[in-house]
C-alpha cells in the first residue's frame, strides 16, 4: 500500500536479548524459532514490546493507533499521521482481529514477519 | 550496570523516540519500585531459573553448632537450634554472596542479607522447588531485566527517581541511565531535568 510508510524498526535481535533474559535459552534452537515459541506459541509478548516500530499513515489507517493507549500518533504537516507503536501491539491485535491482515501486511516490517507466521 | 540495547529515533520528534536498555547487577528490590513505572515494558530475569545458580553453592555461612545439613529435612527443630550458637561469614563467603547480593554498606544488614542467601542455597540444595523456594529470596538477591521506555516515560523516571527523596539504588541506576546515554540524548534529559 503505497500510503503507508514504515519509518523505522527496531533491530529483532533486541527481542532475543530480551527472551534470553527472562527465559532460559540452554535448548539448542535457532533464534527464529525461539522467539516464535516464546512470543507467540507461549503469549510470553511483553518480549516483542522492545521492539519499536514508526510509521506515516493516511487518517484511516492511522485510526486503529489513534484510540491505542500504547501507541504514540502525531499528526504530520502533509495531514497524515506518524505514529509510533510496538510489535506485541500489532499481534496482539492479529489475534483478536482488531486490525486485518490485510492492513496488517503492510505494517509488519519483512524482519519481523515470521513471528507473525506470515509469507514475506 | 546500564547498556544502551538500542535507541529507536524515527527523527519524527521526541514523543516517538524510544529507548531500550539492559539493566544487570540491581536487586530485586529495586525491581520492585522500577516496576511501579507503568509507562516502562519490563523483561526481567526470571527467579526460576536464576535460583539454579543456587544448586551447587557451598555455603555462605558456617555456624558454630549447627544441626542438621543440606541433606536432611530439619522442620522439627527451633530455627536457633537450625542456626546453632553463633556464626561467622568469611572473607570468602562474603566476596562469594557478593556474587548474588547488592550490598548496602552497612554491616548488620549486608550480614543478615548473606545469613537470607544461605538459608535459600540451603532449601535448594534441600531439593524444595523453585516455586516454592523464591518466597524466601531477599530482596537484595541480584537480577537482570530489559527495560524499554518511551523518550515521555524515561523523562518522568529520571525526574522522580533522581530525587535525592528516591531509593539510594534508584538514584545509581538514573545516574548510571544518564551516563550510559550517548552525549547528545544527556544533555537532553538534563536540561529537561533542570527545567
Amino acid at each position: 500500500m503505497k500510503e503507508i510508510e514504515i519509518v523505522a524498526y527496531t533491530p529483532i535481535r533486541v527481542a532475543d536479548i530480551a527472551i534470553g533474559t527472562c527465559w532460559d535459552v540452554q535448548k539448542p534452537e535457532t533464534d527464529k524459532a525461539r522467539m516464535l515459541r516464546v512470543a507467540n506459541k507461549f503469549k510470553h509478548m511483553s518480549t516483542i514490546e522492545h521492539l519499536s516500530i514508526s510509521y506515516s499513515l493516511p487518517v484511516k489507517e492511522a485510526n486503529f493507533f489513534l484510540h491505542n493507549h500504547f501507541s504514540i500518533a502525531t499528526v504530520a504537516k502533509d495531514g497524515k499521521f506518524n505514529v509510533t507503536t510496538n510489535a506485541r501491539v500489532l499481534l496482539e491485535a492479529m489475534f483478536d482481529e482488531t486490525l486485518p491482515l490485510g492492513l496488517l501486511k503492510y505494517l509488519v516490517p519483512d524482519e519481523y514477519k515470521f513471528f507473525f507466521e506470515m509469507e514475506i | 550496570m546500564v547498556e544502551v540495547l538500542h535507541i529507536h529515533d524515527p527523527e519524527l520528534g521526541s514523543e516517538h523516540v524510544v529507548y531500550t536498555l539492559s539493566l544487570k547487577e540491581y536487586s530485586r528490590a529495586l525491581l520492585q519500585e522500577a516496576a511501579r513505572h507503568r509507562v516502562g515494558s519490563p523483561s526481567v530475569k526470571s527467579s526460576r531459573y536464576t535460583l539454579k545458580e543456587l544448586k551447587n553453592a557451598e555455603p555462605f555461612v558456617t555456624y558454630a553448632n549447627r544441626v542438621g545439613d543440606a541433606t536432611e529435612e530439619i522442620e522439627e527443630l527451633s530455627i536457633a537450634a537450625f542456626h546453632g550458637n553463633g556464626y561467622i561469614v568469611t572473607p570468602d563467603q562474603y566476596s562469594r554472596a557478593s556474587n548474588y547480593l547488592v550490598m548496602t554498606g552497612d554491616s548488620i544488614i549486608d550480614r543478615m542479607s548473606v545469613l537470607a542467601l544461605d538459608n535459600l542455597r540451603y532449601v535448594i540444595q534441600l531439593g524444595k522447588s523453585n516455586d516454592r523456594a523464591k518466597y524466601c529470596m531477599p530482596e537484595a538477591y541480584k537480577t537482570e531485566l530489559v527495560l524499554t521506555f518511551g523518550y515521555k516515560g524515561l523523562l518522568n523516571f529520571l525526574k522522580l527517581r533522581t530525587s535525592s527523596s528516591a531509593l539510594w539504588e534508584i538514584q545509581d541506576l538514573s545516574n548510571d541511565i544518564l551516563d550510559a546515554l550517548p552525549n547528545w540524548h544527556k544533555t537532553l534529559f538534563l536540561q529537561e531535568l533542570k527545567g
